[in-house]
């Protein structure tokens, strides 16, 4: 594994010469062959642990850890039926909130980072650095000593028991890690072509809206990507935020299955978990082409 | 999204002029008294819920979405037969129900009928959190409730929150592990510790691997447990006091490792590893792998269908042979009055209704212990399930014998399970000896109340 | 071929003075000003309204004593000095320490070499770069907590399979010595999140130098070393930054594996999982807001290192 690894930048290359000079020579392909196979056998090692959620899934609650084999010995879809019906509401109810939340947590983040980066990155104003640094320090408190604070703000403001805390925060450019990853993205592309913008005519507003981000495509994809992951799994705030079960979200759905004072329902735990799953995976694969749609590819030289 | 709009949207206008957050929040959290900050937030509320109710009430617990089930139907009787009132019931697991909790009473924004447990009655009533239920006893009487039960909300002369049930802690036995090993049952009501260690070591010699004579379950309940039986205190004094010797804790720690070496109770892995599980499928009793285990009496009915055995409870070992017994009983979970309530008088009567009414009663059944009233557990009786029945008769067998006198742990006691955890863990890996564990015990638990 | 490179980086700071300079600067400059604060404005309205009232909250209370349930009281300096003598806080410190400097290293070595792996010449790729993302994907599920225990418990996958070689295994999840190389390895599998961000960062290399360096005749590893990764240096040095951030604060994975206790024994109690436990268990949030901010202080800290070291390493292509 290790010495394979150490030699990937040699094989990609050679993979890229292979398939530039065109006719698969017999090595080459011995090669390719080996390369899949470790692929593969990595990706079963990252993947097992979610076959087996899949396969529990498929297993009445009180087999699941009686029997730890992979593969069920008989399969029982009503862990999916029981678990879509076993809470206040039907569990799509549930999906659909985690959805609203999560599509304005996207689009907030996309417009408000972009925005706040494009300054950071591109533009000179009386205290960058500091005003950069506060905006780092915001993402280095824990969580469980702003909570309450937060909570104690949002209440004042009536937001409590509505998606407000959760979705307008995205509006406000406060998630700092983006902000950051898009200045990064930004600083890599060569300043001639602002200039050359700039020599057109074109204002800030444009040169952002119609240089910069046409390029930060790959930044922008990240973002959307991490976001709709990471505000779909975000359980706490969603815990703390929300206490009407009409507006629960998947994340704490999911929770009210468990009960440590008490039986839990695990079949119904792990098929709505992989019913979870779908929408952010979903997302993901379908994001993913724009990773690549980077500068690389857009033809710009 | 109906309340995106709705409710947060109104105000919207209002908030967005808001100035420095910053002077929000520490006027908040600067306010002195608990009481005056939330009436305006939740007065509102009510007048925007008139559809429905004249007033609206939050109720919040924990559990599984069964309980959930039983509880909204009690609600919704509740509602009915009472309908100026509009309850709003809250649910979500054990762990985020007491984090939510905690920030909710932080911004004084808690539920009005909050359900507690073990010690958080007296952490969240001695901490101002809790109505004194004497204001509301006209809407909330106590008279037919179990007077060990009702002694757990009762501190500081202040009655704070009334049982749902009656608990017990126990052992539970696995007959068919005892079959299997050729070892009969104990008499619950003669053995001694030396017993009980010497069942646990055939079954585990006459049973295949994996199988244990006895699950290690150290936790403050079962080392109050042992104290009381050996001196006569348990973990803590009745003014808050730790009273537990470290004697008295190493000698359970000599008890528990000398189990381990022979193999009564599994290895030390594996006893941390089932420590983080917490669900009663996951535990060995639950696997059908233990012949013995403590627990709490509620959890029988989980038990015996996750391992699909006719599991019995029993007395715990040496109760016959101590200073005093050992064993108590105690509310399975209360529910109180949030100090800072509107409708303290609305609160008292869902909790009056969820306790003291038949009609509730057939509804939650014993899903939050034995109902503590009873006239109403008369009445359910023969409603009740063959698991829970059974639950109903230990109880029954052994209320007039068992311990009156149980001390509840003051505030900072319930950071005691994770303390004894610790101590475990470091004990059975042989990081420390039971004798220095026995002194820690002590001092980190007098750390903890202070 | 590596002068392209070299060049750009190295005319950042003049360029910037000049063309400034060269339009005719003050005006110029102040319309940037503006454009700069408008472009900020949601920041500065989020800041203001939203994010640094509960900061300053949070600094206040570290000098209260708070229990939530009830209002803070003035304690000056006592939250700090409590630190000094707290053991199980010094052995959080040991324990986080530990686990950032190993893990943070290992996962972004994988993720770099695998996203580079991924990045071309391989068939199927969008399906590997997904299959390794799947991990990422679960987040702070209760579901980890059980699936980690079904690997690296007694009777799990790891021991199996040592069983089958005849090795007797050990509870790795369970055992104090080993708790926490299973939570490292956890976080490593997760490596996905700055996989996708390096994947991105690849595409944003201009394809003119590879064919610039191949006209000058560059093998593989010279395009490798003089292209890629100087290029690259603004990713790494953000996955860096946010990995080394992440990791101080790793919570959420420890929290769920040891169920919230950081056990066996405190092997893996995390630095914010006791701020935690302190906070929301024992009722101590003012304590826990002193453990924060001496926290938030150590991180600011390796943060200014490590853009001071950037200085060095980082070429930005403006």
């Amino acid at each position: 594994m290790a010495t394979s690894l150490d030699r990937l930048p040699d094989d990609a290359a050679k993979a890229v010469d292979d398939s530039s000079t065109g006719g698969p020579r017999r090595n080459g392909r011995r090669r390719r062959i080996y390369k899949h196979v470790l692929l593969i056998v990595f990706g079963f090692a990252m993947l097992y642990p979610l076959l087996w959620m899949l396969s529990s899934s498929v297993k009445p609650s009180d087999v699941i850890f009686r029997e730890p084999s992979l593969i069920p010995s008989a399969f029982d879809f009503s862990n999916y039926t029981e678990g879509w019906n076993a809470l206040a509401r039907p569990f799509h109810h549930y999906l659909f909130n985690s959805l609203i939340i999560v599509v304005a947590s996207v689009i907030g983040n996309l417009i408000t980072c972009s925005m706040a980066a494009y300054a950071f990155a591109r533009l000179q104003f009386r205290g960058k650095k500091w005003f950069f640094a506060a905006m780092l320090a915001t993402i280095m408190l824990p969580i469980h000593v702003v909570i309450v604070p937060q909570y104690i703000l949002f209440n004042e403001l009536d937001w409590i028991n509505t998606y407000y805390p959760l979705i307008v925060p995205k509006f406000l450019a406060t998630d700092a890690f983006f902000i950051f990853l898009m200045v990064q993205f930004i600083r890599g592309l060569p300043r001639e072509l602002d200039d050359a913008a700039r020599i057109d005519g074109c204002g800030h507003f444009r040169i952002y809206a119609r240089v910069i981000m046409p390029l930060c495509v790959p930044a922008l994809a990240t973002t959307a990507i991490f976001t709709f992951i990471w505000v779909w799994n975000d359980f706490y705030s969603q815990l703390i935020f929300l206490t009407d079960p009409d507006l629960y979200t998947v994340p704490v759905a999911l929770r009210t299955f468990v009960d440590s004072q008490g039986e839990s329902a695990w079949g119904p735990l792990f098929a709505m978990s992989i019913v979870a799953l779908g929408p952010i995976f979903g997302f993901f694969l379908a994001g993913q082409r724009y990773l690549v749609r980077g500068i690389a590819t857009t033809g710009i030289k | 999204m109906v309340h995106i709009v709705g409710k947060g949207a109104a105000r919207f206008g209002r908030t967005a002029t808001a100035t420095a957050a910053a002077v929000f929040l520490l006027a908040a959290c600067g306010s002195d008294d608990g009481d005056s900050g939330g009436d305006e937030a939740s007065g509102d509320e009510a007048s925007g819920d008139e559809a429905s109710g004249d007033v609206s009430i939050r109720f919040a617990w924990w559990g599984n979405p069964e309980r959930d089930e039983i509880t909204n139907q009690a609600i919704e009787a509740f509602e009915a037969e009472h309908p100026n009132i509009d309850v709003e019931g809250d649910s979500i697991d054990f762990d985020g129900y007491f984090d939510r909790l905690a920030t909710e009473v932080a911004a004084d924004n808690a539920p009005d009928v909050i359900t507690l447990g073990g010690a958080f009655p007296r952490e969240y009533g001695e901490r101002g959190a809790l109505l004194d239920l004497s204001e509301v006893a006209e809407q909330l009487p106590t008279d037919d409730i179990d007077e060990a039960a009702l002694s757990n909300g009762f501190f500081s002369d202040v009655q704070y929150s009334i049982p749902t049930g009656v608990n017990t802690f126990a052992m539970v036995v696995n007959p068919d592990v005892f079959e299997e090993a050729g070892v009969p049952l104990p008499d619950d009501e003669t053995w001694t510790w030396d017993d009980y260690v010497e069942i646990a070591a055939e079954i585990s010699e006459n049973t295949p691997d994996g199988t244990y004579g006895a699950a290690d379950r150290t936790a403050p309940d079962l080392i109050d447990l042992y104290s009381r039986q050996h001196t006569g205190d348990g973990l803590y004094t009745e003014d808050g006091q730790i009273a537990i010797a470290p004697e008295t804790a190493r000698e359970w720690w000599e008890l528990t490792t000398q189990m381990m070496e022979s193999g009564a109770t599994p290895s030390a892995t594996i006893t941390s590893e089932l420590a983080g599980q917490p669900g009663p499928e996951q535990t060995l009793m639950g696997q059908g792998l233990a012949g013995m285990q403590f627990d709490w009496s509620n959890q029988l009915p989980a038990l015996r269908s996750a391992s699909e055995a006719d599991l019995q409870l029993m007395r715990a070992p040496g109760e016959s042979h101590g200073v005093a017994s050992g064993m108590w009983l105690q509310a399975s979970q209360s529910y109180g009055i949030y100090s800072g309530s509107d409708h303290p008088e609305e609160a008292a009567q869902l909790i009056d209704f969820l306790v003291n009414t038949e009609e509730a009663a057939s509804y939650i059944q014993a899903d939050r212990g034995l109902p503590a009233n009873s006239e109403v557990l008369e009445a359910i009786t023969p409603e009740l399930d063959e698991d829970t029945a059974a639950q109903a008769e230990f109880i029954a067998e052994i209320e007039d014998e068992v311990n009156p006198d149980l001390i509840i742990g003051p505030e900072g006691s319930t950071e005691s399970v994770g303390i004894v955890q610790r101590l475990n863990d470091e004990v059975l890996f042989e990081r420390i000896s039971p004798e220095d564990a026995g002194q820690r015990l002590v001092d980190e638990l007098t750390a903890a109340v202070s | 071929m590596n002068g392209t490179v070299e060049e750009s980086t190295a005319e950042q700071e003049p360029e910037t003075s000049k063309r400034s300079g060269r339009k005719g600067g003050n005006s110029l400059t102040k319309r940037e000003g503006r454009a700069a604060y408008l472009f900020l404005a949601p920041w500065f309205i989020g800041m203001a309204v939203i994010t640094i009232g509960p900061i300053l909250g949070s600094l206040y209370l570290s000098f209260t004593d708070y229990s939530l349930l009830q209002p803070p009281e003035w304690v000056g300096l006592d939250n700090f000095e409590r630190m000094l003598n707290d053991d199980r806080l010094h052995s959080a410190i040991v324990v986080t320490v530990t686990y950032v400097f190993v893990s943070v290293p290992l996962q972004l070595a994988l993720a770099l070499a695998l996203a580079f792996f991924l990045d071309r010449g391989v068939r199927g790729l969008p399906i590997y770069r997904s299959i390794y993302y799947l991990p990422s994907l679960l987040g702070s599920s209760v579901a980890i907590a059980i699936l980690w225990r079904q690997i690296f418990g007694t009777e799990g996958l790891i021991n199996q399979l040592l069983d089958v070689v005849g090795i007797q295994g050990e509870g790795w999840v369970s055992h104090p010595d080993y708790a926490l190389s299973t939570l490292i390895v956890l976080n490593v599998w997760t490596f996905g999140s700055p996989m996708v961000i390096f994947l991105a960062g690849l595409r944003q290399i201009p394809t003119m130098y590879y064919e610039a360096a191949e006209v000058d005749g560059a093998g593989p590893w010279t395009r490798f070393f003089r292209i890629t990764i100087p290029l690259l240096t603004p990713i790494i040095f953000f996955n860096l930054v946010l990995q080394l951030i992440g990791a101080f604060q790793t919570f959420t994975q420890a929290f769920i594996v040891s169920g919230g206790t950081g056990g066996p024994a405190d092997s893996t109690l995390f630095y914010t999982l006791y701020v935690y436990q302190r906070g929301f268990g024992s009722f101590e949030m003012g304590y826990a807001s002193a453990l924060a901010w001496f926290l938030l202080v150590v991180i600011a800290a390796f943060t200014a290192i490590n853009f001071l070291a950037a200085k060095r390493w980082v070429h930005y292509g403006d």
